[in-house]
């Protein structure tokens, strides 16, 4: 099976494939980036009106989820936080993929003493903890979504370049790319027509599995104090938020934003799984 | 053997030197000035400055660079600004309790993520619950898994203290880390197990398993020999890469009990500017990093005969 | 990490300046010296003026205890080195190690300690100190003058990175005298230096120590010789863990003799950790608790959270910018509801503040004088939204984005900002909140350049002893440290400095609220609240001392057996 069987067959049943762990997954995920989209229209609230006197409430017909410590409501910021806890991950694996797979087919492709760099390079970024390059990141460029996104996706790309680096080595030797050429394909073609749908499958799975972990390295960077700035409603910063109301035996926006991130990190992983597996049995 | 150690070595060093040189570069670029809040509130112009130049921060950059290198090969890390202290005698007590938090964690990971990752293989049924578990499991950020088992081990059961350093004897220190250490293991062990379970499945599903039980040799006695032995590789990997990591994942967990290790040290320095200390604790990150996975390397190649043959010809 | 607010604290620490009246009241006058020079403040007794009852003392403990486990605020100290120490932490500590000349007291009078008396000559360019003769140190060794005139002498030598250098300024020299005395000559008056013998910068160690271990001293390493209730032995500040107190039974002062045998400081710097700690009954008590888990210990049935008087206060500075203009800063100081603020977010754990000098920190002196002024002064209560509209309406600046600046990781810092700025939304004043790292939030404090693009900065200060003229010298001059938006308000330059030189309680109580009245419509800063010292006690202990005079006394002496 090469690239070009599929294409008459719809494009999310190519993908899906039948499976139904993975349709069911991919469903629910694009359910919640779609209700992050509408939390303006579906928001009962604003997610940064404060109302003193109602702070710390239980779940009630006007607050489904209760409010918080300045009286905003929890749902509300449920809603609008799915946004930048989407975003986050997205943005770093976004990153890290296209510099990765960058990286690793032009070091295959170049050989020699670029390879070498390259291999170095991924190496130095390898044995560096990525929360500890966010955290250093974060002192200098200061607070905020930036430093840790630059720096978790730095942190991330070695491990998606390691991969593709070795697949497409294999990749590389196979008749394909060796015929493209004598055709007479420059190397950008041959790599954009022939070698890059070919490796994509194990792009898509690594990609996605590596998002769960940039949700949470993410998050943990918000729950340090050093991520998305409040008011901005984000699931790390309302888990971390919540902590003191939850003490005081208000547990309701820690409870349920950690719940969430949960439930996002099982789908997506659940979905890459499946991915993962699909492109192990393409030849 | 010796080449086999050399390269992890070189290629240690070199990574050490790269990465201290970027954090290095990228502090002195970080805004605030650890002599302005050193010297208080009164100090006149002159003080300021005579504390920068014992500080060295009047020095060119590269030149600062190159003499702390210096100290290092010398085993001089340099001193703390905020500690005022010898970084080396900062770092001893701190690391011997990271040391004791990630070593327990690691304990908890190889018997519970491998034993979770056999359990399909024992029977059946057991295939869909430890999927679930193990999929809820890796998705827990360690601080929500470090309040949900404060709330329910500590404070509603009274099984386990809430502080995690303790400055007891051995038991008394196992009782302390005991909370954090799963707190630290959680997901990961749910990784390993993950990981576990897929490369043994794969083992099982393999000819020579299903001939060896058709040739009607006992379960146990297949799995053991046949499918672990193989199984076993991929799993050494990434165990090596978790051990590497928990190292890194102590940051969250020694905040959240309390626990003055060196990831809790980390965050407080590089709020400080104290560049020492950081550069100090990544070499430890790195380190680290390049000996889990040269061990993990070579257990592969113990474990592996084909591997084995290989370098050894 | 939760690390956390640590050094921002020390950068918004704001110490006392400025001329004194004359002080040393005796009252729970521990030892028999002979008192000084003549008293005149009589010392406050019962809980301050203005705002709702806060206490000085807890019940004294009945009897000893084992050991103690304690809480610092805001982490592990950086030193204990009473010339370094400039943080809540390191104060604490190093004040129930080392014995200060003047004792602070609870109800923030003075009485002697190591000096049984001083005086001034009428030129008040000398001051004499006579010292107790029966002192030693932990390791045996008398306290001699030259270990006093050493001690003082550290706060003025720059290698030692002094905190408290400005207050030895006008010193000229210091040299111990006979067996037992120690003489202090001034370059010019300043009374203000017998008021801070009463705090870390009137402490004392032995020379022969400090001396051997140079730059170490005060460090884990080096450790401290000092002559105090407690003792530091070697090895037992254990980096990262805790630093381990042991009485010391030969405590010159019998009524300070620890009743704790060992007492165990913990370094919990997270909020959350603190609260669980002291539910499971680890920590026994702490001070500066966080506002935040107030009811979560209050509701825990493990002990008592006591409220002390306070002199610290929270309060929003503005520095250059759309913050510059007069009227924005009155209309937000209108529009903050003070009374919510202190309720929701510090959990009644402070009171509303309408003026620079918080309450608490008014010359007992001259109580009536300030409170008449005050009830002078508008008291906003947030409600009067069309007025501060009015106030700036058609105002370009108000169309301008505020920075407002807060230290990451404090919750109590949050919430109050995200109130503040949608108070401020009411009025159409766009707030902008940024949290910053503790050490870039301090050098902020003291560099205009780490001020750049920030127009508000979220304070919580301190004053050292109970005068409205330390403060007023730190923010309302025109050359003043604080004074970052450059106000020249020489009417009040020339008040302040004449009540500098007045020794006449109630006059220079005028002149003060005078030069108020003249400064507070500027709003030099906004003032939001002043604070309750907050301090926790488990069931079983009781006896420390509740006002946060704490920092600079060995609070942990008195601390025992509560039944």
């Amino acid at each position: 099976m090469t690239a070009y069987d599929v294409t008459s067959t719809p494009r999310w049943r190519r993908l899906a494939g039948g499976d139904p762990l993975l349709l069911a997954g991919a469903f629910l995920l694009v359910l919640m980036v779609l209700i992050a989209c509408l939390a303006p229209v579906l928001a009962p609230y604003s997610p940064s009106q404060t109302d003193i006197l109602a702070a710390n409430q239980g779940p009630s017909g006007a607050h489904w989820l209760g409010t918080d410590s300045t009286g905003r409501d929890i749902y509300s910021r449920l809603l609008f936080g799915a946004r930048l806890t989407l975003l986050g991950p997205t943005l770093i694996i976004a990153i890290a993929t296209v510099v990765g797979v960058a990286l690793a087919i032009s070091a295959v492709w170049f050989g020699g003493w670029y390879d070498a760099a390259v291999s170095r390079t991924l190496n130095v970024l390898f044995a560096l903890p990525g929360l500890l390059v966010a955290i250093v990141a974060v002192a200098v460029i200061g607070t905020g979504l930036t430093a840790p996104v630059v720096a978790l996706a730095l942190a991330y790309m070695p491990y998606i370049a390691r991969v593709l680096r070795s697949v497409a080595l294999r990749e590389r030797s196979l008749a394909y790319v060796e015929a493209g050429q004598l055709v007479g394909l420059s190397g950008w073609a041959v790599c954009r027509r022939h070698l890059l749908p070919n490796v994509m499958p194990i792009i898509r799975a690594q990609a996605t599995l590596a998002f769960g972990s940039a949700l949470v390295d993410l998050a943990a960077v918000s729950y340090l104090g050093l991520g998305v700035q409040p008011p901005t409603a984000e699931w790390g910063v309302m888990v971390a938020s919540g902590q003191s109301s939850l003490l005081n035996g208000y547990p309701w926006e820690s409870l349920t934003a950690g719940v969430a991130i949960v439930i996002v990190v099982v789908l997506v992983n659940m979905v890459g799984e499946r991915l993962a597996l699909r492109a192990e049995r393409t030849p | 053997m010796v080449r086999l150690l050399l390269r992890p070595v070189l290629g240690g060093a070199f990574t050490i030197v790269v990465a201290s040189m970027v954090i290095f570069v990228a502090l002195s670029f970080a805004p605030g000035d650890p002599a302005v809040t050193l010297a208080g509130p009164h100090a006149t112009h002159d003080q300021l400055e005579a504390l920068r130049e014992q500080l060295g921060e009047n020095k060119p950059l590269p030149e600062r660079y190159l003499s702390w290198l210096g100290g290092v090969l010398h085993g001089d890390f340099g001193q703390s600004t905020q500690f005022r202290q010898g970084v080396s005698s900062l770092l001893t007590p701190r690391l011997g309790v990271t040391a004791e938090l990630v070593v327990l964690a690691f304990l908890l990971i190889l018997v519970f993520g491998i034993g979770l990752g056999m359990l399909p293989s024992v029977h059946r049924y057991l295939t869909w619950p430890v999927v679930l578990v193990t999929s809820l499991g890796v998705a827990v950020p360690t601080f929500v898994a470090a309040l949900i088992l404060i709330e329910i081990f500590a404070l509603k059961l009274g099984w386990f203290p809430v502080l995690g350093s303790s400055s007891g004897g051995p038991l008394d220190r196992l009782r302390h880390l005991t909370l954090p250490a799963i707190a630290l293991a959680l997901s990961w062990a749910a990784f390993v197990a993950q990981i576990s379970r897929a490369s043994i499945r794969d083992e099982e599903g393999r000819e020579h398993v299903e001939t060896a039980l058709s040739r009607g040799l006992g379960r146990g006695q297949v799995f053991r020999k046949h499918v672990l032995r193989n199984a076993a590789a991929p799993i050494v990997t990434v165990v090596g890469l978790t051990l590497a990591g928990l190292i890194a994942g102590s940051i969250v967990v020694e905040t959240a009990f309390g626990i003055g290790g060196i990831g809790s040290l980390l965050v407080v320095s590089v709020s400080a500017k104290d560049t020492n200390v950081v550069l100090a604790i990544s070499i430890i990150f790195v380190v680290a990093f390049v000996v889990a996975t040269t061990v993990a390397d070579i257990a592969q190649i113990l474990l592996d005969p084909r591997v084995r043959d290989r370098v050894g010809s | 990490m939760h690390n956390r607010a640590t050094t921002a604290q020390l950068g918004s620490r704001r110490l006392a300046l400025g001329a004194a009246a004359t002080i040393v009241a005796l009252v729970l006058a521990a030892c028999s010296g002979s008192s000084s020079s003549g008293g005149g403040g009589a010392a406050p007794t019962g809980s301050s003026s203005g705002g709702s009852d806060v206490v000085l003392t807890t019940p004294k403990a009945s009897g000893p205890i084992d050991t103690l486990d304690w809480d610092l605020p805001y982490g592990e100290p950086t030193t204990v080195d009473y010339v370094k120490a400039a943080d809540y932490g390191p104060d604490m500590v190093v004040s129930n190690l080392c014995d200060s000349l003047i004792r602070l007291e609870p109800d923030y009078s003075m009485s002697p300690n190591l000096a049984t008396s001083w005086k001034t000559s009428s030129d008040h360019l000398t001051t004499t100190f006579t010292l107790r003769t029966d002192v030693k140190f932990w390791d045996g060794k008398p306290l001699t003058p030259e270990d006093v005139a050493y001690s003082l002498l550290r706060n003025l030598d720059p290698k030692n990175e002094p905190v408290n250098g400005a207050f030895f300024d006008h010193v000229k020299s210091i040299t111990p005298k006979g067996n037992n005395q120690v003489v202090v000559r001034f370059t010019k008056p300043d009374e203000l230096f017998l008021k801070e013998m009463a705090t870390v910068a009137g402490q004392v160690s032995e020379k022969a120590y400090t001396e051997s271990k140079g730059e170490k001293y005060g460090s884990a390493e080096g450790g401290v010789m000092c002559s105090g209730p407690f003792e530091l032995k070697s090895g037992d500040w254990k980096p990262g863990q805790s630093i381990t107190l042991t009485a010391n039974q030969d405590y010159w002062n019998p009524d300070l003799r620890p009743l704790a045998g060992k007492v165990v400081l913990h370094f919990i710097s997270d909020t959350s950790t603190l609260a669980q700690a002291i539910k499971s009954g680890e920590i026994q008590g702490a001070y500066e608790l966080p506002p935040a888990i107030l009811p979560a210990v209050s509701q825990s049935g493990m002990g008592t959270v006591y409220q002390g008087k306070s002199l610290q206060v929270f309060e929003l500075g503005p520095t250059p910018g759309p913050m510059a203009d007069q009227k924005l800063r009155q209309a937000l100081g209108m529009v903050i509801d003070r009374k919510a603020l202190a309720e929701v977010v510090f959990h009644g754990a402070a009171d509303p503040n309408y003026t620079l000098i918080p309450p608490p920190a008014w010359d007992p002196s001259g109580l009536d004088i300030y409170q008449q002024a005050y009830d002078a002064i508008p008291h906003p209560d947030g409600k009067d939204i069309e007025a501060a509209k009015q106030l700036i309406a058609g105002d370009p600046n108000a169309s301008k984005t505020i920075v407002l600046a807060i230290g990451a990781g404090n919750q109590t810092d949050v919430d109050s900002a995200t109130l503040i700025q949608q108070e401020a939304a009411q009025i159409g004043l766009k707030i902008q909140i940024k949290q910053m790292q503790p050490l870039q939030f301090s050098t902020a404090f003291f560099d205009e350049n780490a001020r750049k693009g920030i127009d508000l900065m979220l304070t919580q200060g301190w004053v050292d002893v109970p005068d409205p003229l330390d403060y007023l010298g730190l923010i309302v001059l025109p050359d003043s440290y604080f004074n970052w938006l450059g106000l020249k308000n020489q009417t009040v330059a020339r008040l302040v400095d004449k009540a500098r030189s007045n020794y006449d309680d109630q006059q220079r109580a005028r002149q003060i609220t005078q030069a108020q009245s003249s400064y507070e419509p500027t709003q030099p800063v906004i003032p939001m609240l002043a604070l309750h010292e907050l301090m926790y006690m488990s069931k079983d202990i009781t006896g420390a001392p509740a006002s946060f005079a704490y920092i600079f006394e060995p609070s942990l002496a008195t601390v025992g057996s509560a039944s």
